[in-house]
This record gives structure tokens, C-alpha cells and sequence, in this order.
């Protein structure tokens, strides 16, 4: 039994030995093969694959598709060409020329893509040229105005360290123009802190005194953004005041954006005077003043 | 005598019809390469009129020497190798006059950005100006 047993170990290896040399002459010869298939070649070719490839991302991406419809068009029939070729079994060099063309193709769909783009650069950074060139004309002017005549320099100057609240209907009004922000901006500049530092004096001074900030701009920029500006340059002098010590329960803000202008808006100097701030004070006593609009609603009898 | 005569006139006029037509085929592969090679001249032209430069863009470069090629070509009488110059040349032409194109409208974004720094510095030495004058 046990011999049994053994020799058909025995017979089981020597078996699996033949099978194993098989495997060694199948796997040299199917080599050998592969490298004849190699040789005569229905073959695969990188560069056809990889500007395929190239004209799929460039095709799939819908933002191409609308920029470059037409020149897109013509890669693909290019391509095609390209394919076909190739299937044809013709001369690599005429499939490589071939690509050439379809690569030139794809670089001029890239090209107008990119042009686009920066089209509406163009565009969006020309308007912020102008504004910015509008606000520096207008600081040269009023630059001009104080240096011509530094009696008015002078004047602007006390009339600024006095805060002179002016008297009018809806109460003591004080006007600040806008030189108290950097340009296109709701941060102060070095006049608008030192402005602060007085409106914070004059709380301080005034103790059952109450303002309302008001925001105002000219017809300058697009309403939705006047709005925004005022309101927030109204809330950034506040900011100021309350870091110079100022009770924040005496002071409110509003931003009107382009109503209430102070004048016609057909000149720079006509805009520099819309673009403002006022602080109303509330006289002594009182809570802080209503804007424009709950005032009128409240006492709509009022001509203001 | 005559059946001989007849015979070499039927061969004669064989073979001038053949050499007529062969030459006919060569006149319209001729015609053909001299188009293409104005079609391309023509795209270098226009890649010129859109701003390319030789320095500025290689493929204007490129394009020109493929022309270059087409007319030797050309005047060898080797059609397929004039044809193939002359679809090179005019494909890099209008690649160039694309980058060209594109090359202006970058260069305008450019200078805007510039414009818009030199003011933001110059609106700041202003305000500047206003504060000192305001003491």
C-alpha cells in the first residue's frame, strides 16, 4: 500500500516536471511571437494617443465649447483625419504631420481662450482705473484749491478743529467730506483719525449728546455698491470713535448711498460735495436722532 | 508598307496623347502646389498684420522657413514635399497670428494693472499731502 503510494508521488512529480518545461517553451515561444507582433505592427501610437487625449479635455471643458466652437470643430476633423490615417496603416511621419497640425489647432483654441479671459480683465480692471483716476483728479483739485490760497487752507483747518455744527431742520448737522477715508475705501486716513480723535472730544465734551453718523456718496459707482460704501464708512467712523473712548450706545450710523445728494452730480467738484459724511446730534437729552426716512415717516407733516 | 506606317502613326499618337496627359497631370499638381504655397504666404501675411514678430513668436519663424522649403520644393518638381511645407508653414502662421492677438490683449491687462498701482500710490502721496496741509 505504502509503495503504492509513493510511486504515485513519484509519478504525480515527474508530471508535474514535464508541465513545468511546457510552461518554459510556451512562455519563450508566445514571447518570441509578441516580438514579431511587435515588428510588423498593428501598433499603437503614443502621440495619437496623447493628442486625443489633449482634444478631449480641451472638448469636454464647456467653457472651451463656448469660447472656440468653430476651432474646436476643426481640431476634431484634423483628429479624425489623423485616425484614419493611422488605421490606414500610412507612414508615421504622415500621421506625425498630421498631429502637428492637430497640436497647432489645439494651441490656437488655447490662444483664444486665454485672449478671452483676459478681454474681460480688460474690462473689469478698466473701471477701476477710472474710478481711481476720477478720486486722484479730484484730491489734486482740492490740493490746488489750499495750496492757491492758503487762507482757505487755514479756514478749512479751524473750521475743522471747531466742529462746527451747522444748524438746519433736522437738527445740528456737522458735514465732513470723504477726504476722511483712503480712497475707494472705508478706512480712515490720517485726516479722518485726526477728525475722529475730535468727534471723540466733542462726545466727551457733550455728555448728553447723541449722534447719528450718516453715509452719503455720488452717483459715481453703481447704486448696491454706493449703498454698501456709505453704510459701512458710517460704521467704520463709529468703529473710530468708540476706539477713542466713545460710548457706543450714543452713537447710530446709515448709509443712504446716492439719495439725499447735496448737489447735482454733473461735476467732479459737484461729486466730491455728494460724497460725505454728516453727524446729526441729537441736542441735549435726547436719544440718538431717526435718519432721514423714520423722521419723515414720523412726521410726514414736517417739510424738511 | 502602309499597314506598318499605320501602325507606328496608332503608336506615335499613343504615345503623344499619354505624354500630353502626363504632362497635364504634372501642370495641375504644379497649379496646385503654387496655390497652396500663396495660401500660406497669405497666412504669414495676416500673422504679420495681427503683430507677430520672428522674435516674438517662433511659429511666424517657423512657418516662414516652411515656405522657404515649399519653394525649393516646388522648383524641383517634388509636388508632395512643396504640399507639405506649404500646410505646415500655413498652419504655424495662424497659430502665430492667434498668439499675436492674444499677446496684445495680455499685454493691455498688464499695463492696466500697472496704471492702477501707479495711481493707488499716487492717490496715497496725495492724502498725505492733504493731512500736512491740513495742520
Amino acid at each position: 500500500m505504502r509503495k503504492t503510494i509513493m510511486q504515485n508521488t513519484l509519478a504525480k512529480n515527474s508530471q508535474l516536471s514535464t508541465l513545468k518545461s511546457g510552461i518554459g517553451v510556451t512562455l519563450a515561444s508566445a514571447s518570441l511571437l509578441m516580438l514579431a507582433a511587435c515588428s510588423s505592427a498593428p501598433k499603437q501610437n503614443i502621440e495619437l494617443d496623447n493628442t486625443q487625449s489633449r482634444y478631449e479635455a480641451i472638448q469636454g471643458t464647456p467653457k472651451f465649447r463656448e469660447v472656440a466652437p468653430v476651432e474646436i470643430e476643426e481640431a476634431g476633423k484634423l483628429l479624425k483625419k489623423a485616425h484614419s490615417m493611422q488605421a490606414a496603416g500610412q507612414d508615421q511621419k504622415a500621421v506625425s504631420h498630421q498631429l502637428y497640425l492637430v497640436s497647432n489647432q489645439l494651441d490656437i483654441v488655447d490662444a483664444k481662450v486665454q485672449r478671452k479671459q483676459s478681454i474681460s480683465k480688460v474690462n473689469e480692471k478698466q473701471a477701476v482705473k477710472n474710478r481711481l483716476a476720477t478720486t486722484e483728479l479730484e484730491q489734486q483739485q482740492k490740493i490746488e484749491i489750499v495750496k492757491a490760497n492758503p487762507t482757505i487752507g487755514r479756514q478749512l483747518r479751524d473750521q475743522a478743529q471747531q466742529l462746527e455744527f451747522v444748524e438746519s431742520s433736522r437738527g445740528e448737522i456737522l458735514t465732513i467730506d470723504t477726504t476722511i477715508f483712503k480712497a475707494e475705501s472705508t478706512n480712515l486716513s490720517p485726516v479722518g483719525l485726526r477728525k475722529a480723535v475730535e468727534l471723540a472730544a466733542w462726545l466727551e465734551a457733550n455728555p448728553s449728546e447723541s449722534i447719528l453718523i450718516e453715509g452719503y456718496t455720488s452717483d459715481l459707482r453703481d447704486s448696491e455698491t454706493s449703498m454698501t460704501l456709505s453704510q459701512e464708512r458710517a460704521m467704520s467712523l463709529k468703529r473710530a470713535l468708540i476706539t477713542q473712548g466713545a460710548d457706543e450706545s450714543r452713537i447710530g450710523t446709515f448709509g443712504y448711498g446716492q439719495d439725499f445728494p447735496y448737489t447735482h452730480n454733473e461735476s467732479d467738484i459737484g461729486r466730491a460735495r455728494n460724497e460725505r459724511i454728516e453727524v446729526v446730534a441729537s441736542g441735549a437729552g435726547n436719544p440718538i436722532p431717526k435718519s432721514r426716512f423714520e423722521s419723515n415717516r414720523i412726521s410726514s407733516a414736517s417739510t424738511d | 508598307m502602309y499597314r506598318i506606317t499605320c501602325k507606328t502613326l496608332k503608336t506615335s499618337v499613343l504615345v503623344t496623347l499619354m505624354l500630353v496627359l502626363g504632362a497635364c497631370a504634372n501642370t495641375v499638381a504644379r497649379d496646385s502646389s503654387k496655390q497652396n504655397i500663396v495660401k500660406a504666404k497669405s497666412a504669414i501675411t495676416e500673422a504679420v498684420a495681427a503683430g507677430a514678430t520672428n522674435s516674438a513668436n517662433p511659429k511666424l519663424a517657423s512657418a516662414r522657413a516652411h515656405v522657404v522649403s515649399a519653394d525649393k520644393a516646388l522648383k524641383n518638381k517634388k509636388y508632395d514635399v512643396a504640399n507639405r511645407h506649404s500646410e505646415l508653414a500655413e498652419s504655424d502662421a495662424k497659430l502665430a497670428a492667434a498668439n499675436a492677438q492674444t499677446a496684445i490683449v495680455q499685454q493691455n491687462a498688464s499695463n492696466i494693472e500697472s496704471d492702477i498701482k501707479r495711481l493707488k500710490s499716487k492717490i496715497e502721496l496725495n492724502e498725505q499731502t492733504q493731512a500736512e496741509l491740513a495742520q
